[in-house]
């Protein structure tokens, strides 16, 4: 059973006039463990697919089934818990909260999870050692560089074990050293721990060291 | 998550300092003007000096007579004859006390001491039994007792400020005053009653049984049941209520047959009455009614709510705007609809609490020195300035009913706000659009 | 006008952002507009004359001793006889410049004595019956409706016992036969036959106290005779206008010796001014009840305002750098602001008229004489309560549109 699968999804965003299909039809699956990278030029709907999977969506046709469940018409509580517990996002621009500092910012998913304060600190230490932060715990994200941001964006992202990561362009705001450093943190995440990754890139190195890659062009899936 | 709230409000006052501080202003002259109102009825109420005992009350102030049977009915209504209230309250079971007392104000006399210059004063006429119904406090001399009331003797117990002005001093017990060129002996002398206390309220107090003012009748035709007289009764408690009152009807009952041939009818429209409702009622002849009052009460306050509710609305609208991108980050990882929304309302809840306390405050202060202001009722400038003590002010309902209306008012203002942007599009949110 | 019709259309697209404030104008605007009506109207009832003058005036009353009273004397049987030679008392004061008595008369008295008063087929109905000496025009600067002096009012009362005399407007101007046709006529009151009254002469209208209209206080002033003293009779002083200091407490001392006749005895002295904030005491509270409410109203539109447009001015900080970089000046930026929020005023204000006109149809707000809707008043009223927010829409745009000015065209950009 595959971890990710997308059937006949299609995405229409509709303003008074004008009528824009975003995706159209798109059949996919994801295995667990894997790897996807997703290329293809600038809006030909590559983050509106990740946005679709991570449930951060809804398509307008279609279904969208994790780990063997189908979300569809599903309240908003339990798709919240889907979020919660088996999703974790990486965005491009890091969306850190900037009025709480590092380990604040990590902790956020597991807010919405029934644990004492004192655990979820600790997971937050754990997780941010895991990506070579411990020693900005408390700082504020203006005081990080754009890779360490990023870094914190992973800590957030994993720190609910989550079995599935979608990362939208993780080292589209960084240099190349940097970005390097990241990828090597998603190469673990996937080897060492098992999760599964869809990544959106426009690097074709990076993407050529993933598992698997599918191209996208106006909304289709090419090749 | 309280921790979070103060730290999330320090945030928004650091970031949005002007528009965070409005917000605060805006519910703190809102829960300000909200108490002023809500004060001015409470003081009607709520319980002091000498009327402590202000929950136990049953008042009787008015009685009304009609002409039954005839062309032109006539009706008249004012206080009860001292036969009359005697006859409907003496000697009832489960009460602890009843007084008959003529006072309320309207009857002032002209008081002297050693030929000093003389002044007017508020006087009342009470039996022994009004001491043991309402708390004075004595700083000088006692109450007259039962025989006292008895034999008639002039003996006056009289306020602080008589005390002061006829004799520079209030140890004055056993000294000898002049009332309309009579002299009586003071037997006490009480603290100053606040106008606010209406039944216990005068500046002298004598026995009636000293005087004409008894005799005094009116009423329809040949049937006198009114006089001057108003009657408390001070119940056990509350749950006595009902069976005094049903006392009191069987006895207006007999006294409505023994009257019938003379073809007029003696109502008591309602009467006695708690204190609750004798503080909504104006005229001698009107029957309670509770419903009405509370109909116009929600009717202001929703007026006092809604509008700053609506202004809030916007300045919450356009705050939350700012924090869109972090809402969206929130639920991309999970948190539900149900528990922004209760964050968002919580969070604000803790805000409004605290403007509420700076309302409150600036209201109790006004309260204070502005008492003349706030709680001179439309009749009582006749008789003098309405005092108002902070403990009567600094009442734990007070606070309460200022916490309420936080409450309501936060959940007022913050609900559509809120609930906009709980279910605005993740993807949407993420990018800082608020649709 | 360009800059306007564009205002128009962008806040026609920025509706939604628009709705609160609108909501807000809209609502404020009826209640205040009910509350301005009610202060307009008391205000102007107000400020119309009286007719009369207090000032250096003072009221007495006077008690009689109770029958168990050692000093009482049971042969005292005419209590108008004390009465007036505790006036004559009074009269010969130095410093008392007139002296008279009456009843249910004085204005902000207490009590009052209300009737029909016809004439032939002509009836006027409620006009208060009072009843005075001549000296009570004197004392009270009472003039005639035809220009005559207090003193000669004085000297047509006195002319008989059954004198009477009545305001110029208890009938209406244009009434058949005309009031002034009526002097020297004969009138019974309240049909009782046995007793004649002569109109001696019309007086300049009095009004009852200072919140009711001329029309609710039609009165006549009959002369006063010894039956109808008695101990609630009012005693009417005015003192010489230098000699008018502490006269209350000078008084005072008098009441246990020199103000005291037989049976009856000065129990109470308070000047006309002093009753006639006792009197007004009711309309005071509503008033004070109202404009607190009013400056509620405006408080929450000053600080709405402030809040929404300061938080306004922040987002579109771009949109105003772009406008000076292609060449607006500072005050035409100030101006579009303040604009923008009159504007919203006014789109609100036109719902608020029609919900107004309504109120007013329906006799849901303030009665003066019986009518609740008249041109003059709608239109002051309406114009009032507009003027008067939009000047808290002013000053709650202040500081957001100052604000706005002191916009850096390329920090601003470069934040974009």
């Amino acid at each position: 059973m595959s971890m990710i699968k997308l059937e006949g999804i299609s995405k229409v965003y509709r303003t008074k006039e004008v009528e824009t299909l975003a995706l159209e039809n798109v059949n996919i699956e994801v295995e667990k463990g894997e790897f996807l990278s997703v290329m293809g030029p600038s809006g030909c709907g590559k983050s509106t697919l990740l946005n679709i999977i991570g449930l951060l969506d809804t398509p307008t046709s279609g279904s969208v089934i994790i780990d063997g469940t189908t979300i569809e018409q599903m309240p908003d509580k339990v798709v919240a818990a889907f979020r919660n517990k088996m999703i974790g996002f990486i965005f491009q621009s890091f969306h850190l909260i900037q009025s709480l500092n590092v380990i604040d910012n990590v902790e956020v998913p597991l807010l919405y999870r029934s644990i004492s304060a004192k655990e979820r600190h600790q997971k937050a230490k754990e997780v941010l050692e895991k990506v070579g932060l411990s020693h900005r715990m408390h700082h504020m994200p203006s005081e990080l560089s754009g890779g360490q941001c990023q870094r914190v964006a992973i800590a957030r992202a994993i720190i609910g074990t989550p079995e599935i990561i979608l990362a939208d362009e993780p080292t589209g705001n960084l240099d190349s050293k940097m970005g390097a450093e990241i990828m090597e943190i998603l190469h673990h995440l996937n080897k060492d721990e098992n999760r599964t990754i869809v990544m959106v890139t426009h690097n074709e190195e990076q993407a050529k060291q993933t598992s698997r890659t599918i191209r996208f062009f106006d909304g289709r899936q090419v090749e | 998550m309280f921790k979070q709230y103060i730290k999330n409000i320090w945030a928004s006052l650091k970031q949005d300092s002007v528009v965070t501080i409005i917000n605060i202003l805006g519910t703190a002259l809102a829960i300000f003007l909200i108490m002023v109102v809500v004060l001015m009825q409470e003081v009607k109420v709520l319980p002091f000096s000498p009327e402590s005992n202000r929950d136990l009350f049953l008042i009787c102030n008015a009685l009304t007579e009609t002409s039954i049977g005839k062309e032109n009915t006539s009706m008249t209504s004012g206080r009860m004859s001292e036969a009359t209230a005697k006859e409907l309250f003496s000697s009832l079971k489960n009460v602890k006390d009843v007084t008959l007392f003529s006072g309320g104000g309207g009857l002032s006399k002209l008081v002297s001491a050693n030929k000093s210059i003389p002044m007017q004063a508020e006087s009342a006429y009470t039996d022994d039994a009004f001491w043991r119904v309402f708390d004075f406090k004595f700083l000088s001399g006692k109450p007259f007792d039962n025989a006292t009331f008895k034999a008639g003797q002039k003996v006056v117990v009289i306020s602080e400020s008589v005390a002061r002005h006829l004799f520079h001093d209030v140890n004055v017990a056993g000294r000898e005053i002049e009332m309309d060129f009579v002299p009586y002996r003071i037997c006490g002398v009480v603290r100053d009653v606040s106008l606010i206390a209406s039944q216990a309220y005068a500046q002298l107090w004598i026995p009636y049984t000293t005087s004409d003012i008894v005799k005094l009748t009116s009423g329809l035709d040949n049937v006198k049941l009114g006089g001057t007289f108003s009657a408390v009764i001070l119940a056990n408690s509350k749950s006595d209520f009902p069976k005094i009152k049903a006392q009191v009807n069987a006895r207006v009952a007999a006294i409505n047959s023994r009257i019938k041939a003379d073809k007029v009818k003696l109502e008591l429209k309602g009467r006695p009455m708690t204190q609750f409702e004798s503080s909504i009622t104006t005229w001698s002849n009107e029957l309670p009614e509770p419903g009405k009052f509370y109909r116009k009460a929600a009717i202001i306050l929703l007026i006092l709510l809604l509008v700053p509710a609506i202004n809030l609305s916007s300045m919450t609208q356009s705050r939350l705007r700012r924090y869109i991108t972090e809402i969206g980050i929130r639920r991309a990882f999970g948190c539900p609809r149900s528990r922004l929304l209760s964050d968002i309302i919580n969070e604000n809840l803790v805000l409004s609490v605290i403007a509420g306390i700076v309302g409150l405050l600036f209201c109790v202060i006004f309260a204070y020195f502005a008492s003349d202001m706030l709680f001179t009722s439309d009749w009582s400038g006749f008789f003098g300035h309405p005092t108002v003590s902070l403990s009567l002010l600094l009442n734990p309902k007070i606070f309460l009913f200022a916490f309420i209306f936080c409450f309501i008012l936060n959940l007022m203002s913050t609900i559509i706000p809120a609930l906009h942007a709980s279910h605005t599009n993740i993807v949407n949110a993420l990018n800082g659009r608020t649709r | 006008m360009i800059m306007n019709k564009k205002l128009l259309k962008q806040i026609k697209n920025e509706w939604r952002s628009n709705v609160w404030l609108f909501v807000e104008l809209f609502f404020v605007s009826v209640l205040m507009w009910y509350v301005v009506d009610y202060i307009y109207t008391t205000v102007l009832t107000y400020v119309q004359p009286m007719g009369f003058d207090i000032s250096h005036s003072y009221d007495l009353h006077c008690t009689t001793l109770d029958s168990s009273d050692p000093n009482f004397d049971p042969n005292d049987t005419v209590p108008y006889k004390d009465l007036k030679e505790i006036a004559d008392r009074l009269r010969q004061r130095p410093d008392v410049e007139e002296v008279s008595i009456s009843s249910y008369a004085v204005p902000y008295s207490g009590g009052c004595m209300m009737s029909d008063f016809k004439f032939d087929t002509l009836t006027s109905q409620s006009v208060y019956y009072k009843y005075a000496d001549p000296e009570f025009f004197r004392i009270f600067r009472i003039h005639g409706a035809h220009g005559e002096t207090p003193e000669q009012l004085s000297e047509l009362m006195a002319k008989g016992p059954d004198t009477f005399l009545a305001g110029e407007d208890v009938f209406p101007k244009d009434s058949k036969p005309s009031m002034k046709s009526m002097i020297g006529k004969i009138f019974y009151f309240n049909n009782d036959s046995t007793v004649s009254h002569r109109l001696a002469g019309l007086f300049k209208p009095i009004r009852y106290d200072d919140f009711k209209t001329h029309k609710e206080s039609h009165s006549i002033i009959c002369h006063i005779t010894n039956k109808d003293i008695d101990s609630y009779s009012d005693i009417a002083i005015r003192v010489k206008e230098n000699q008018d200091k502490d006269f209350q407490s000078t008084l005072w001392k008098e009441t246990t010796t020199r103000l005291k006749v037989r049976n009856m005895y000065v129990s109470q002295i308070e000047s006309f001014s002093d009753l006639r904030t006792q009197i007004n005491q009711p309309v005071n509270n509503t008033m004070r009840n109202y404009l607190f409410g009013a400056g509620f109203l405006l408080l929450n539109i000053f600080l709405g305002l402030l809040g929404t447009f300061w938080f306004r001015t922040q987002q579109r900080r771009s949109e105003v750098a772009l406008f000076k970089a292609l060449g607006a000046t500072d005050t035409s930026i100030f101006g579009r602001q303040m604009t923008e929020g009159i504007l919203l005023l006014t789109i609100a204000t036109i719902p608020a008229i029609i919900i107004d006109w309504n109120l007013a149809s329906a006799e849901l707000n303030t009665s003066v004489d019986g009518k609740t809707l008249e041109a003059g008043r709608f239109i002051a009223t309406i114009a009032i309560t507009y003027l008067l927010i939009a000047l808290m829409i002013f000053f709650g745009n202040l500081m957001p549109a100052r604000k706005a000015m002191k916009v850096q065209p390329a920090e601003a950009l470069h934040e974009e």
